[in-house]
């Protein structure tokens, strides 16, 4: 104890939240299904001000578990607005679900701060559990259970991979510092955790589990699981990769971060299922998120702030893309044809969110790509930036074909039309995606101002 | 190694090998059907349909038992030693048993604890 409350200020909040929804809950026993309004509206307002205190507290700390810098403060803000995101949208019938995301929520908070191998482990956890069962107990039906447990089962099977190599590099060098000493052993260990990390991070060899689970679950939860669960794994991949001994990361991540930009992207071409085009299209962002990693790992200069930017981008559009499924009730790609005549305001959004997936100019996407592109440039990593450059040339089939769809195709019978959802809060949500990607996009300097902010104030040595 | 071992091993394989030949040119042949045929001859047959289905309320009172457990496997030292306890420890042990206790009231609020 006496930590320094900038330490936990993120996980605090979270846990806040999630015993006053415990104790709000306790009002009524047995109750019939509803919306639970206070609930929800209290496990927001824990986060807001988790998220207040957070770009509030400019002050670094340490100890032996945790550290708090800018590095951490920022990924902690990330993970707080996506659920505050979540939290406004997610379909609720019980409080049980708030519940859930909010442990998630600060299981994602210590992974952004952990500086020790067994830290790392237990908020993997502690973020990998409720998720389980919130894709299968959100609204639960046999295809969500289906799902559930095949997430499960890979999960499982993912900490069971990084626990063979945390006790590899335990007994090769007798402690749980992510700094410790090398030997063959802990390469090997540090190989099996990088494994997790891909996996959490759905970046080939581990992506299969992916369009399954997002298939099933709903809309809201989806683009949360893309956007915030994605950047965890991200972030425990480059916690790792900086730790890690001898064998330079370009050589193994590279092809990996390769072959998932241009596999995600040519699987979901054929897609016919929004949900799993979406999943496919975000295993290819992972790649390119590994690629700008790769980058990092070799001019360890501009990439983290490249890396973070391409997050927060993500976040919003990915998010928003998802949402855009749920307002405009399109389930399959069928269901687009002629929305822009009959939702026009709809329409317009989600093919906004599909350009900026895309990564066409004035949008927020675009920025994001041009500054990973020209770090792998920069980086001399030719290779990379080309599959970067050929990945996203094959997006632009499946994205603007979306897009073509809503807008020059007929409408199909009245009767088949799905219904369109309008509620406030998503509403309001997908008014903020939209702006943050039209304005985000004549924001150039993004990059350089989010680099300043993530070094700002480290404990001691440098941001990693 | 001396020439007793290699000679003895010489026997000892040609012994194995010839009879083995042996049995398997005179001996009966006859494929094995029913009962005979399975790995083992009583007990459980190996294939058919697992047990049945058992009730899921056992397990949800056995998860609920760790919580309970927990609770009360740090209310004994908070107990017995809380005048050796620093103020730090008193505090942390104070918050999680609050805390365990709180998800054991929600559970029970929620008809967790019911066998149905």
């Amino acid at each position: 104890m006496g930590a320094p409350l900038a330490l936990i200020a993120g996980p605090l909040s979270a846990c806040a939240g999630l015993v006053l929804v415990l104790l709000l809950g306790l009002r009524k026993d047995h109750p019939a299904p509803h919306n639970p309004f206070i609930e929800r509206c209290a496990a927001m307002a824990c986060t807001a001000i988790g998220l207040f205190f957070l770009l509030n507290a400019p002050e670094a700390a340490r100890t032996e578990l945790l550290r708090a810098d800018g590095w951490s403060r920022c990924w902690q803000a990330l993970f707080h607005l996506a659920t505050l995101g979540l939290l406004a949208t997610i379909p609720l019938k019980g409080e049980r679900p708030l519940i859930l995301a909010l442990a998630s929520l600060a299981g994602l908070d210590f992974l952004a701060s952990a500086d020790n191998l067994l830290m790392l482990f237990v908020s993997l956890e502690l973020m990998s559990l409720p998720v389980y069962l919130l894709v299968w107990g959100l609204l639960p039906s046999r295809k969500s259970l289906e799902a559930g447990i095949k997430y499960f089962l890979t999960g499982a099977a993912a900490s069971a991979l990084f626990l063979f190599g945390l006790a590899l590099q335990y007994s090769a060098s007798g402690s749980f510092s992510l700094h410790g000493e090398r030997s063959a052993d802990s390469a090997l260990g540090f190989a099996l955790m990088c494994a997790a990390a891909l996996f959490k991070t759905g970046i080939v060899p581990f992506q299969f589990w992916l369009p399954d689970v997002y298939e099933a679950s709903e809309p809201e939860l989806a683009g949360w699981m893309s956007t915030a669960l994605k950047a965890a794994g991200l972030l425990l991949l480059a916690r790792l990769l900086f730790a890690s001994p001898a064998v330079p990361a370009a050589l193994w991540l590279s092809p990996l971060a390769a072959l998932s930009m241009l596999l995600g992207n040519i699987l979901a071409l054929r897609q016919q299922n929004l949900r799993r085009l979406l999943a496919y299209s975000s295993i290819a962002h992972a790649g390119a998120l590994a690629a700008a990693l790769c980058a990092w790992t070799r001019e360890p200069h501009a990439a983290p702030a490249v890396i973070f930017s391409y997050l927060s981008a993500y976040l919003f559009m990915n998010f928003g893309g998802f949402l855009g499924l749920r307002l405009t009730g399109a389930l399959c790609v069928q269901d687009l044809s002629g929305l822009g005549r009959r939702a026009p305001l709809r329409s317009a959004f989600l093919a906004l969110m599909l350009l900026s997936l895309a990564g066409l100019p004035p949008t927020l996407g675009f920025l994001a790509k041009l500054y990973v592109f020209l770090d792998l440039l920069q980086a001399g990593d030719k290779f990379l930036a080309a599959a970067l450059a050929l990945s996203s040339l094959i997006g632009l089939g499946y994205y603007l074909g979306l897009v073509r769809r809503m807008y020059m195709d007929e409408p199909a019978a009245a009767a088949e039309q799905p219904p369109i959802c309008s509620r406030m809060a998503h509403s309001l949500i997908a008014v903020l995606c939209a702006l943050a990607c039209m304005l985000g996009g004549l924001y150039p300097s993004m990059s350089t101002d989010i680099g300043s902010v993530l070094a700002a104030p480290a404990a001691e040595g440098s941001v990693r | 190694m001396n020439i007793a071992f290699i000679i003895d091993l010489a026997v000892v394989l040609a012994l194995v090998a010839g009879m083995s030949l042996v049995s398997g040119i005179l001996g009966p042949r006859r494929t094995l059907k029913g009962q005979k045929g399975l790995p083992y001859e009583t007990g459980m047959p190996p294939f058919g349909p697992p047990l049945g289905r058992s009730s899921f309320s056992y397990q949800r009172l056995a998860v609920l038992f760790v919580v309970f457990d927990a609770d009360l496997a740090f209310l004994v030292p908070w107990v017995l030693l809380r005048d050796q306890l620093s103020f730090e420890a008193l505090v942390s042990l104070t918050v999680f048993i609050l805390l365990a206790g709180l998800t054991l009231a929600y559970l029970w609020r929620k008809g967790g604890l019911e066998c149905r």
